[in-house]
Formats: C-alpha cells, structure tokens, sequence
C-alpha cells in the first residue's frame, strides 16, 4: 500500500482522541513512506495537525534513562558529599563574619525580625516542650521505679530522673522538637523564597541573606533554647515526682530533698551549654537547606526533610562529643 | 531622576548549565538613557542573562561590566555597585513576610540615612507614583499579580537607581494591567 487516505464524510463529531489517533496513524505511514492524504479529515482536524508539526522535536531535549555504571554512582555521590561538605565549611563561615558584623553594628539586621522569631522559637515551642518533656520525665521515672523498687531503693529514681534529664535528655529531646518543629519550618520559609526570587532580590540590592534572613533566626533559637531547656528539665522532674509519689509513695520533701543533692550545677551547667549549641546547629541546618533549595515547589519539601534530618543527626553527633569530653574534663 | 553617566558592556557571554549552552559569545551595551529589549523564545536564556547582568550566576564564558558613577564587574556583595542597579523580577519577588510598605523600606533602611518619618514619607509617595496610594500596610498575597507587580517596581526603584532592569514585566498580568505597567516603566 503506497497512498493512505482519509474519509471523514460521516464523522459527526470528533474530539482531541481522534487528532491523536491520526497523528500516530500519520507517523507510522511516514516511517513506511506511504503518502498520507489529509484532505478528507475535518479542516479543524487538519489545522490542529499542522500546528502540532509546525515546531520541530528538540533532539536534546529528550533525556535517555540510561543507567549508569556503579563506579560513576559511587564517584558522584563521593563529590556530591565533597561538595556538601565544601558550601557546608562556606556557609559557617559567612555565618561567623555575619555575626561579627552584628557585634560591630553594621550588619543589616531587622531587630523585629527577631523579635518574631523569638516568638516563634519560644513562646509557640512550650505546648509541645510540655508534652514530651513530661512524657520523657514519666517513662524515665517509671522504668527506674520498677528495677529500683526491687532493691527497696526507689527514692534513687529522683537521682536518675533529675541528673538524666539536666545533664543529657532536657537538652537533646528539646533540641530534637525543635529540630522537627522550627528547623523545618526555617528551611521551609528560606526555601519558599528561593523559589520566588526572594534571597535574589536581597543579593541584587547588595543586602547579604545570612545577615537579614539567617541570623535573626540563628539568634532567636540560640537565645530560646537554654529557656526552653530549665524548662523542659522542671518539668520532666515534676512528672518524676509525680510518679514517685503516686506508684512508689514517696513523700513530696523526701524526693525533693533527693534531687538536690544529686543534681549539681554542673550538671545543669552542661546541660544548658548543651542546649545554646543544640539551637545553634538547628538553626545551622534548617537555614543551609533553605538556601541550598532548588526552585521547585517539590524540593522545598524535601529541603524540610532534610533540614530536620541534619540537624538530628548534628545534635547526636555533637552530643556525644559533649560527653567524650565531660568525661575527659571529669565533670 | 539625575542623568545618568552609567553604561553596562557585555562581552563575548557565553551562558551555560552544566553542559547545555544557552548562549554564545553575546555582545552588547546599554547605554545612558537607552531602553533595550532583550526578546526571545521561551528558554533562549533571557532570564539568565539578566542574572548574569546581576552577577547572580557567572557566565561561563566572557563578561559583564558597568562603567560611569561607579565602575566594576558585578559580582555578589558589591554592594556599592548594586545599590546603582534595581530589578523587577517576573514573580515581583516581594518579601512575603513583610507589608508593601516595609518591602520598599527596605532598601532605603539599608543605603539611607533618612529618619523614619522622612523613610516613612518617601516609601508613601513611591507607592503613590505607581498608584499603590492607602495599600501600605498590606502584604503581598493580598493583593493581585498587578498590584504586586507596581510594588515590586516601586522598590526596584527606591533609590534612584542608574539602572533598572525588567525580566518579563507582562508576565501573569492582564493585557489592561501590562498596558498600564508598560507606562508606568516609560515614566
């Protein structure tokens, strides 16, 4: 067969299935050089043909699922960690002469800006500080109370449950909620305006991102951190009390009197030294994705999940440090 | 406005993702008091361009350079020489978390020592020129594409700037709004 024509005489109606249709009929005739007589399709039809054709195919546009070889894999994934490792050491730095200028007073810096943030990071973080630190204070209490009270030492769960929460669970939970709550929400908003051409607008009037944007929000959770930490250690004691003197009847001065002589001031001390660099890296990771974002919708999301990502795994890693070196220190 | 004594030249820019080149070897000047239109299809590197004029991506090739009150390449944190330069961003690019108001402040609280009734006056009357008269206190979402667009021109053009440069200023906006945006730039 060397000629295909078409006959739509009885066609009635005809949606975008029937240009399809014809499209694909018409590239496989072409392919088999056939001649292709269009003439007797709707001229609506035809126009339609005509302007699907009239821009040629891009050849390069086209990208090839090709699979890659392993080794290319392994080699892209060790710059790409090169890479992150390189903007990561940059953007500390930048943030560390942002904060001398603020020191200097000639960085441009919005003292509303942080007031909103300190809200935000403070105030807006005490219902959910609240729950899980008295959660975490019950769990502590409750699984000492039942090893404990096998021994007759059940006032010692007033010794695990404060040192326990000053020294190491007040600083790392509050710092793990707010690494979920704000540091998502900070590399959200940064994202979100990478995406709209904000943080190039800032860069086009010569006003430096790190010093609008990242330190108001850097020094919001700095300051709010240690607050919420004595916080989060008050009450994850009076959920230990609470348990104490319903499950094991213990009386209120007693467990009172218990915990201050086992938790010290430098317990407490490190604890909330802990908790300044906690917010620190919180504030760090949740700022660095933001600006790392794309200009999608779709990878401000996934720079949220990574921003809380970060800055669990910066808080574990930094607090085992912390405890490397108290144990050096021997304190 | 002053008379300007600014002249940007662009010098065998080549502009490249990674290993697509968008253009080549792209030569030309502004010169003081001239409009130039940069047209294209869509992708061509239009937008690129124009952040290669900002210095917020380096060409991978060539260069740009701004000659006059004040001369330099544009890289990022030359601040003396970005103050000179105002853009109008396709979206606007207004700061989402702050009012219109603020928005064009914002600018002057950086270059200006005005006091704040002064600041306070001159952002007034720059809304006023683009007919954002009584929207000061609103934020950019509550208004429309146009309005945020005449906001977004207003703080390109808060200090005065040597040069303003327009990346698709019809974008989103109706053929009425263009029309009325397209006159408000000539002004």
């Amino acid at each position: 067969m060397r000629r295909l024509i078409f006959d739509a005489h009885d066609l009635t109606a005809w949606d975008s299935g029937l240009v399809t249709f014809v499209r694909e009929v018409v590239a496989q005739s072409t392919s088999r050089q056939m001649v292709v007589d269009q003439q007797g399709l709707p001229a609506g039809v035809q126009r339609l043909l005509a302007l699907a054709a009239a821009v040629p195919e891009q050849e390069a546009a086209r990208h090839a699922a090709a699979r890659r070889p392993w080794l290319a894999r392994i080699g892209t994934a060790v710059l790409l960690v090169w890479q992150g490792a390189w903007d990561l050491l940059g953007f500390i730095g930048e943030t560390v002469v942002a904060g001398r200028r603020l020191m200097t007073g000639k960085a441009r810096f919005r003292w509303v800006d942080l007031a909103l943030f300190l809200q935000q990071c403070g105030v807006q973080a005490l219902g959910i500080v609240t729950l899980m630190s008295f959660r975490m204070g019950l769990i502590l209490a409750f699984i000492g109370a039942v090893q404990l009270r096998q021994f007759g030492a059940q006032i010692y769960v007033a010794d695990l449950v404060g040192v326990g929460i000053t020294r190491e669970m007040g600083a790392m939970m509050t710092g793990v909620i707010l690494a979920g709550r704000t540091g998502a929400a900070f590399a959200a908003q940064l994202g979100t305006m990478q995406v709209n051409e904000e943080i190039d607008a800032l860069l086009t009037m010569g006003i430096p991102p790190m010093e609008f944007l990242v330190l108001p929000r850097m020094l919001a959770l700095m300051l709010m951190m240690p607050l919420l930490c004595v916080y989060a250690d008050v009450v994850g004691m009076l959920a230990g009390l609470l348990v104490s003197m319903t499950l094991l009847h213990t009386p209120l001065m007693a467990y009172f009197n218990e915990t201050r002589q086992a938790v010290h001031l430098v317990d407490c001390g490190i604890g909330v030294c802990k908790s300044v660099v906690f917010g620190a890296l919180v504030a760090l990771a949740g700022c660095l994705r933001g600006i790392q974002c794309g200009r999608s919708a779709a990878v401000v999301g996934a720079a949220a999940t990574s921003a809380v990502v970060t800055g669990i795994v910066w808080i574990i890693a930094s607090d085992g440090l912390c405890a490397v070196m108290t144990e050096r220190l021997g304190i | 406005m002053t008379a300007t004594m600014f002249r940007v030249v662009v010098k065998d820019l080549t502009m490249a993702y990674g290993s697509v080149v968008m253009q080549r070897d792209v030569i030309f000047s502004i010169q003081p008091g001239e409009i130039r239109i940069i047209m294209g299809r869509s992708g061509c590197g239009k937008s690129t361009l124009l952040r290669c004029l900002m210095g917020l991506v380096r060409p991978a090739y060539g260069e740009v350079f701004y000659e006059g009150s004040v001369s330099g390449r544009p890289p990022l944190g030359s601040a003396r020489l970005m103050r000179r330069c105002g853009v109008l961003y396709q979206s606007g690019a207004l700061w989402s978390s702050i009012t219109l108001v603020e928005n064009v402040a914002v600018p002057l609280e950086a270059y200006r020592t005005l006091r704040p009734r002064a600041r306070r006056a001159v952002v007034s009357l720059t809304l006023a020129l683009v007919g954002l008269a009584g929207c000061e206190e609103v934020y950019p979402c509550e208004r429309s594409g146009g309005r945020r667009k005449r906001a977004a021109l207003a703080r390109a053009m808060a200090l005065d700037p040597d040069l303003v440069c327009f990346d698709e200023p019809s974008a989103e906006l109706d053929p009425l709004s263009s029309r009325r945006l397209d006159a408000l730039i000539l002004e």
